[in-house]
């Protein structure tokens, strides 16, 4: 595999993965824009900054995965909170489950020995 | 345009939303509002403006990245008008139902608003100029020309209802076409 496609292998893995983790960031607990930034920045494995997130933070939203509400914060300005719907819950199990499945998989093929 | 006190945030989101012009813009003006609360979450913990931005990328990549997100196809609302139009067309030639629909209101509607727009320009002239316009009516002045201004408005009304349901229609006629696409055309990996 070429340096190129390698790249791109893992760009379009990394997006696929930002979006579970995104998705179970605020499942824990409602959150902000940029507390998700911040919390899913400092995970260098996803490679997720900003100019990522709050565009898919603004696809979930418009496919009905997640709610939002502005709340004034104690210090700063207002902040637009995150919060899971009924169906972003039931997205993020079918996700869950798929990721462990391919997980357990790929596991498998890798380590054929400890599998057996 | 995005007002805002400091001239390099307001320069960014200004480019960032004229990159997105495309969306709707209720939905355009939250998007620019939580990249402002971006930076001003950022910046108030003590992030300088100049890496906070850099993070951000340039808007115009911001905005690509918003597209790419959001499969939207164009950043100018005049080709978003382009793209209703061409589906007007398409709409129009595809069936026979909807180009009658189609032609009789589109024709309709706006036809009525211009006549009405004109009523209520003429009515209020001739008062002013009298013998400018000529206000056949049964009853005299200034009772004919205040008939006319609201026949003027009626009219108004109405040609507004008309492509009122015509927009309605082609709506509804867009959600078909794209449930239908939707099962012949191949979906994305």
């Amino acid at each position: 595999m070429s340096t190129q496609r390698q790249s791109e292998w893992l760009s379009q893995t990394r997006r696929g993965l930002l979006e579970i983790a995104v998705l179970a960031l605020i499942e824990r607990e409602s959150t902000y824009g940029y507390e998700i930034v911040t919390q899913l920045s400092a995970r260098p494995a996803l490679a997720a900054g900003e100019g990522t997130i709050y565009p898919l933070l603004r696809r979930l939203r418009r496919d009905g995965h997640l709610e939002t509400a502005w709340r004034e914060s104690e210090a700063g300005p207002p902040r637009q909170y995150y919060a899971l719907s009924a169906a972003g819950r039931a997205h993020l199990e079918t996700l869950r489950r798929e990721w462990q499945s391919i997980v357990e998989s790929v596991n498998a093929a890798l380590n054929p020995d400890e599998s057996s | 345009m995005t007002k805002h006190d400091n001239p390099v945030i307001g320069r960014y989101l200004d480019e960032f939303e004229q990159q997105i012009l495309a969306v709707d813009p209720a939905e355009r003006a939250e998007m620019v509002r939580e990249i402002e609360n971006h930076i001003a979450e950022a910046t108030h913990a003590d992030t300088e403006l100049s890496v906070v931005l850099e993070k951000l990328g340039p808007a115009a990549r911001l905005a690509d990245a918003y597209r790419a997100e959001l499969a939207l196809n164009s950043a100018s609302p005049r080709r978003s008008w382009a793209r209703t139009l061409g589906f007007l067309a398409l709409l129009a030639t595809t069936s026979l139902p909807s180009f009658f629909v189609v032609s009789i209101l589109g024709i309709l509607g706006p036809g009525f608003m211009l006549i009405g727009v004109v009523a209520m320009v003429a009515g209020p002239l001739n008062l002013i100029l009298p013998g400018v316009v000529e206000i056949s009516a049964p009853w005299p002045s200034p009772l004919a020309e205040l008939s006319v201004l609201w026949l003027g408005v009626a009219l108004v009304i109405f040609g507004t209802i008309v492509s009122g349901v015509l927009w309605l229609y082609v709506r509804f006629m867009r959600g078909v076409f794209q449930r239908v696409l939707s099962t012949v055309r191949p979906a994305h990996a």
